[in-house]
Order: structure tokens, then sequence, then C-alpha cells
């Protein structure tokens, strides 16, 4: 249980090697029982590694402070998960092992998200790539880790607070500007 | 949108509102569409960064599988020195046989590419320029997006050099649409050196491709070897098509 929690710290500390060790130490257990359910490898690998990343990236952004079980018993339930969406049957036939159904929710949540292929948000990609660096960082550091303003301030070295927020009500007005631009050129096609 | 209701906008998103304050901004949401068109906004921005994430983790796993893919049966998990001689004889043994073995069949090269091409979607914005280019930098682009590569190739061809390196990667992607495989490697080669690219991991997958398509198969090989050790674009792809290459290179029986 020890290790769990440095594990834990690890992954809420963004180090990308604790990553790699979830990935290593639930592989074996979770194979063993998705070989049963799906016969293509590679589809399980996918599965697996998008269960992996769904735990770690809940767990990162501090949307899941709190674990009732293992680790293991965390990754292995939202593989099981996967798998079932992926064969379309119903989540009633699912063993959770000792975790309730409800304890899953945040990352079925992220899943969905994950998953949703929406043409807007696809703008919206498009044109962070386009933004700079510094506001790609804050945008990404307020809205999906959800830091506060306090901590971006320590992360990207900022004045004080009420730079981090014009910075950042900036940094959305260019990222707006540049989705309405695509947008408008979309339609002028 | 007023600058006012930033904090209570992100409040809400975050839930961090309490209960009469989501009770306001569900009220302000129906009420004012400007305001509820900021919060999917928001929420578009959060669902964007969080599947560039998810996409960029992925491709540091896919790397992580081709070096661990488990068997069946495999139990063992604290590896010896001599395991670790042993797989480093097997890669090096893999990766000697991969240069010298060709890969069996026309069909397979193309059922590859077919697989994992597929033209790069439109990012760039329109730059206002002086008007006569201005005119056929949109329509340049505009036929790209129609499907249209044979007039698409023209355009970009008479606007290279115009200010846009990116004008030279998209011009590359038509000439592999014509299947002009040859002539799109040189143009990814030359746009790769200009100083200004922003697609230079793009561009070096779609050359990749275009090899695998002409059966240079060391000069793909290499190319998605410096993708898959990456941690950008097509890291994932690039390691999936790299271990599809190495099942097919097995020589048949």
């Amino acid at each position: 249980m020890g290790n769990e929690k440095q594990l834990l710290a690890a992954i809420r500390n963004g180090h990308e090697k604790s990553l790699d060790d979830l990935y290593a130490t639930n592989k074996l257990k979770f194979f063993a029982y998705g070989r049963k359910l799906i016969k293509t490898e590679a589809v399980l690998e996918d599965i697996y590694q998008d269960a992996i990343i769904t735990f770690y990236e809940n767990v990162r952004t501090g949307k899941v402070k709190e674990l009732k079980s293992s680790i293991s018993t965390y990754v292995i339930s939202i593989g099981k998960f996967m798998i079932y969406r992926h064969l379309k049957r119903s989540k009633n036939q699912l063993s959770f092992d000792d975790l309730q159904q409800s304890e899953l929710d945040t990352f079925v949540l992220y899943i969905a998200s994950v998953g949703e292929e929406n043409p807007e948000v696809m703008r919206v990609k498009a044109a962070i790539e386009r933004l700079g660096e510094p506001c790609r960082r804050l945008l990404q550091l307020f809205y999906y880790e959800e830091r506060d303003n306090a901590s971006i301030v320590e992360a990207l070295g900022y004045a004080n607070t009420d730079v981090v927020k014009s910075q950042k009500y900036r940094c959305l007005k260019s990222l707006r500007s540049i989705v309405e631009k695509q947008r408008n050129y979309g339609k002028e096609i | 949108m007023a600058r006012k209701y930033d904090s209570l906008m992100d409040r809400y998103l975050r839930g961090e509102s309490p209960p009469e304050e989501v009770a306001e901004v569900k009220r302000m949401m129906a009420e004012d569409e400007a305001f509820s068109a900021e919060i999917r906004f928001r929420q578009q921005t959060t669902v964007a960064i969080q599947q560039e994430e998810h996409r960029r983790l992925k491709g540091r796993l896919a790397l992580l599988a081709g070096q661990s893919a488990p068997q069946r049966g495999q139990i063992r998990r604290n590896f010896s020195l001599l395991w670790y001689v042993a797989a480093a004889a097997l890669v090096i043994a893999v990766a000697v046989s991969f240069l010298f073995w060709p890969i069996a069949g026309s069909e397979t090269h193309d059922d590859l590419f077919a697989a994992y091409f597929s033209p790069y979607p439109n990012v760039v914005m329109p730059v206002l320029r002086e008007a006569t280019v201005t005119d056929r930098y949109a329509e340049a682009y505009a036929r790209y997006e129609q499907g249209d590569y044979e007039m698409a190739y023209t355009l970009f061809d008479e606007l290279e050099g115009h200010g846009d390196a990116a004008i030279a990667f998209y011009k590359g992607i038509c000439a592999m649409q014509l299947g002009k495989m040859a002539a799109a490697v040189e143009i990814f080669k030359d746009y790769q050196t200009t100083g200004d690219a922003r697609f230079v991991q793009q561009s070096q997958w779609y050359q990749a491709l275009a090899h695998l398509k002409l059966k240079d198969d060391n000069a793909a090989v290499d190319l998605l070897n410096e993708l898959a050790k990456s941690s950008g674009y097509k890291q994932e792809e690039a390691a999936a098509l790299l271990s599809s290459y190495r099942s097919l290179s097995v020589p048949e029986d």
C-alpha cells in the first residue's frame, strides 16, 4: 500500500514515468481477463492503453482524489467497462469486483468526452495548435488541470494572480478569434 | 462576453459554484445566448485539450507496448540480465533481417498505404495579404477541401514562395493524391528545410507514406522510426505501421 501511495503521489505530480509503471504492472492481469472476451490483441491493447490513461489522467488532474480500493482494481474495472462498451454489452453483466459502479462515474465521463467527435471541438483543437506556447500552457493548466491562479503564478512565473487572470482572458480571446476565422472561412468554401 | 462574468463561468465549469450560483448561471444560459455560447466554448476548449493530452499519452504507451507486448502464459516480472541480453540480440536480429528481407507483394504495400493515408485537414487560416494573392490563396485551400487536388496542386504551385510555408506541405499532399509519389517526397524534403515550417513531423509522416507506396522501405522505416521515437504527431500510428511492416516482412515458408 505504501508503494501505491507513492505511485499516486507521482501521478499527481505529473511524473509520466508513473504512467509506464501503471501500464507494466496491470497488463498481464488485464490481458488474462480481456482475452476471454476479445480475440484481437491489437483491440485489447488499444482498450488497455485507454484504460490506463483514463485512470492516470483523472488522478493527475485531481478529479479523483481518493481511492476506495487498490489502483489495480480501478484500472481493471475501467478496462472491463471499456471492453463491455466495445462489445456493446450491458453494464449490468459486469462485475466491478469490490468497487461500486458509482465509483467509476468520473472515469466514465472522461471516457465519453475523450471519445467525443464534435466538429466544434475539432475546430478548437486546430485553433489551439495556432496559439503561442504561453497561451496553450496557461489554458491547459487552468481548464484541464484545473490549477488555481496561485499555482499557475508559480508554474509559469507570472508576477501575481491578477496577471494570470488578464493573460487567461486574452488567451481565450485569441483562441476564440482563431476559431471564428476558421468557421467563417469554412462558410466561404 | 463581458469580463465580469469570467470568474463566475469558470467556477461553474469547475463545479465550484454553490447551488444558488449554479441556478443563476443556468438562468443566464437560458436567457443570454452570448453567455451560453461562451460557456460552451470553454467546455469545448477543455475537451480539446483533454483529447490532445490523451492522444499524446497514448503515443507514449504505444511505444512501450511495442517493447513489451505480453505473450500468452508470460508470467515473469523480474527479468534477469540474461533475458535482457537475449532480448537485445533478438531486437538486433529482427532489425538486421528487416534491412535485408524484402516485403513481399505490391498489394501489401498498397494495403498498408490505403490503411494509413488520409489527407491532412486544412487547418490553415486565410492570411490577408494583397488581394490577388489572397483570392488565389483562399481558392487553393477551398479546392483542397473540396477534393479537387488537381486544381489545388496547380494553385499551390503558383503560390509557393508567397510567404506561407504551409503551401508547400499541402502541395505535397495534393501530389500524393494525384499519384505523384516521387514528386511528393521531394516537395516534403524541401519543405522540411524551410525555416518557418510548422508541419515538419506531419510532412515526415506523409513522406514516409510516399516512400511506402514507392516500396522504398528503408527510407520509410527510417522516417517512421524517427516519428515513433518522438512524442509528437502520429507517434502511435508510426509505431503501429512499423509493427505492420515487421509482421509482413517475415518471409513465407
